[in-house]
């Protein structure tokens, strides 16, 4: 992956996916942080905060007991060796009686607007006050002992700052090695993600390069995945067999021009040998403009096949009137079917018109009409009928031919396919294949009913008007 | 290669296509009836010829060297020149004929095209342009066809004609002398897409000449093989 030329890993799916998941990772990481450091913060503070409390219930004790005196002498006890905080016993028009280790406070000082605050609240007092050095910062009491005294204290927020940036440095380190832990785990289940995604990739360059028939494998990953890889390998099989189907195609286009070709240039290089009479210069010419008519022809009907069945110009329709266009194509072909001794009956409702292409009507009827002739048993018929039901045309083709065998039927629509009993009569075996592309484009359907030595039936169903879009 | 021609009596006409070996059989055989032809090999001259000599039609290739044919009919157009145009083309999709004949085509023939369908549309369009009325009575020889009454009469006898049998014998009076292929009688008779390689125009031809011919002397139609069919009298 990493190695792959010319690709930018930054433009990368997984690199992206890696990026909002550290990202997203790392936000969550720093709000639960931020919450337990908040958390702890608080506690610890309130835990100085009971330790303030109990030394104002002690000292109120103390005075209960022993009166300022033995209060003094407590305070006193508080050696600066011992403690890190501050005593200070005032009265309530503040004389400091006694204080301990206040020296090492800075800015100490008595606030007044306290202790104004305190007596009108008559209760206990306790403040944080923060020196422009936050070492130094400490949390301070003040409480009325007795009516006439105020004890105050204060606990050195030295220790609770340092444990607070210790828990900051920790969390400051832990980020570093759980961002690229996240960003690795990231990647890896980015990559884990987007592997079927690549398997599709490797499969299409390896078509790309010519194993049309390798397939992606669907091995139950994200049900997003195996579905793509399902849709990939439905397009490759459609695209396969429609390579396939070309390839034939080619083949029999090939063969089927091949043999006029040969015909032509065989007769030609006679003729040339042979330094014939100018009779046979004038044959010559003759099967040569013959041929060069059916090599015309078969492309000619090719084209008109790929036409309509790629259905991409759009078709010109005009209104139809099917029994009058059933029944001049009759007429038309009236002469051949006498010559052949069949019979054509026609049985045509009054008046069916539907919007369609004439053209491809034409082509569509004579096509039918010219095989029930040809593969008819001489003295046979073919009856034709048009009706209509509902929004939809029924023209029917009936013979009393030679049928079609069962393995055969399915393939007679195929290009260029031509049954084994019919190989002696001319054709090109593409009058069915124009016929069901037309009817395709028309937006109908064809079908044939056959039994062998009996006759076939070939059914058309046309819409009376072409879809919007077919 | 441009040769022009004084006579003021045989039809003049210019052909402009690129391919030498085309443009040699459309040129010899057009000569061959009867016209004076020009031939020039690209459309900025073939656009110069029409603008300066006075032509009765033009045969124009549409892929030409220089400009193209479709350029070089809107030029003529938008100079006010009527002179009437047959494209010619490889391409044989609806859409390229309709932008041929917007284009201010009079008529449009695909390549490959037989040389007699060729002529017989570029006779059509000269009578067209030259206001000739088409005659309500044909005759040729001692066979006699009226439009109207659609009635026929070979020496004197009256021959019952199916109605496609009539249409097929008018065409070929119209265009007696010339060829006619089994393509020109299905789109320019019968009007009616047929495969081609069926001998449907064949059949139909030897019952019309089942009565028209078969007792009668001289033979009137005559077939040309690979090509189509003539009427005329003599061989």
């Amino acid at each position: 992956m990493f190695s792959k030329k010319g690709r930018n890993i930054f433009r990368t799916l997984s690199f992206r996916l890696t990026i909002w998941y550290t990202f997203v990772f790392l936000l969550t990481f720093s709000l639960a942080l931020s919450f337990i450091y908040h958390q702890i913060a608080v506690f610890d503070l309130e835990n100085i905060d009971a330790d303030l409390k109990n030394e104002v219930q002690e000292f109120s004790f103390f005075m209960q007991q022993g009166g300022v005196a033995l209060v003094q002498k407590q305070i006193e006890y508080e050696s600066p060796e011992i403690s890190s905080n501050f005593y200070r016993l005032m009265t309530t028009d503040n004389q400091i009686l006694t204080a301990v280790n206040i020296d090492k406070f800075q800015s100490v000082a008595v606030p007044l607007e306290t202790l104004r605050t305190l007596k009108s609240s008559g209760r206990h007092l306790i403040q944080t006050v923060l020196t422009p050095n936050r070492k130094d910062g400490f949390r301070t009491v003040y409480a009325y002992l007795g009516s006439d005294y105020i004890f105050n204290m204060g606990i050195s927020l030295k220790s609770h700052e340092e444990f607070l940036a210790f828990v900051r440095n920790m969390a400051v380190l832990l980020m570093m090695p759980l961002t690229i832990m996240a960003a690795c785990f990231g990647w890896l289940l980015a990559r884990q993600a987007m592997k079927g995604v690549e398997d599709v990739t490797l499969t299409a360059r390896q078509i790309s390069t010519g194993s049309i028939e390798k397939r992606v494998s669907v091995r139950q990953r994200a049900l997003e995945i195996d579905e793509l890889s399902n849709t990939f390998n439905h397009m490759l099989d459609r695209l396969e067999s429609m390579i396939k189907s070309i390839r034939e195609m080619s083949d029999n286009i090939a063969h089927d021009l091949r043999s006029p070709l040969t015909r032509i240039r065989g007769i030609a290089e006679m003729t040339l040998i042979n330094r014939d009479s100018i009779e046979n210069y004038r044959e010559m010419a003759a099967s040569t403009i013959e041929e060069c008519d059916k090599l015309i022809s078969i492309i000619n009907t090719m084209l008109e096949i790929t036409e309509a069945e790629a259905g991409t110009s759009p078709i010109r329709t005009e209104p139809i009137d099917i029994p009058g266009l059933i029944g001049y194509a009759c007429e038309l072909f009236e002469p051949i079917a006498q010559e052949k001794g069949v019979q054509i009956t026609t049985s045509l409702s009054e008046k069916v018109t539907i919007d369609s292409n004439k053209n491809m009507l034409q082509r569509l009827v004579t096509n039918l009409l010219e095989n029930a002739i040809k593969y008819n048993r001489p003295n046979g018929s073919v009856s034709i009928s048009a009706a209509k039901q509902d929004d939809r045309v029924r023209i029917q083709f009936e013979d009393t031919g030679i049928g079609i065998n069962e393995e055969e039927i399915s393939e007679i629509f195929e290009r260029f396919y031509r049954g084994a009993e019919v190989r002696s009569e001319t054709g090109s075996g593409l009058g069915l294949s124009l016929a069901k592309a037309i009817v395709h484009r028309l937006g109908g359907r064809i079908q044939v009913a056959s039994a062998l030595n009996k006759g076939s039936v070939f059914t058309v169903v046309l819409p009376v008007s072409p879809r919007a879009d077919p | 290669m441009v040769q022009v021609h004084k006579e003021s009596t045989t039809m003049r006409l210019l052909v402009v296509e690129d391919d030498e070996k085309i443009a040699f059989f459309i040129v010899q055989g057009l000569r061959q009836a009867g016209f004076a032809v020009d031939h020039v090999d690209n459309g900025e001259d073939g656009l110069h010829m029409i603008l300066n000599e006075p032509y009765d039609a033009a045969v124009i290739d549409i892929m030409l060297p220089r400009t193209d044919g479709l350029s070089v009919i809107e030029g003529v157009r938008s100079r006010g020149i009527t002179v009437p145009v047959l494209i010619l083309s490889a391409k044989r999709t609806v859409d390229e004929r309709v932008q041929g004949l917007q284009a201010g085509g009079d008529d449009y023939l695909v390549k490959p095209f037989a040389f007699s369908e060729l002529l017989a549309r570029l006779q059509a369009l000269i009578r067209r342009s030259s206001g000739l009325s088409n005659p309500t009575r044909l005759q040729v020889s001692d066979l006699t066809l009226d439009i109207h009454t659609r009635k026929v009469f070979r020496a004197g006898t009256r021959i019952e004609l199916q109605p496609l049998e009539f249409s097929l014998l008018e065409y070929l009076m119209r265009n007696a002398g010339q060829v006619v292929s089994k393509t020109m009688i299905m789109e320019h008779v019968w009007d009616y897409n047929f495969n081609p390689q069926t001998n449907v125009v064949e059949a139909r031809m030897c019952h019309l000449r089942d009565k028209i011919d078969r007792k009668f002397e001289p033979k009137l139609i005559h077939t040309i093989r690979g090509v189509g069919y003539v009427l005329k009298e003599g061989t």
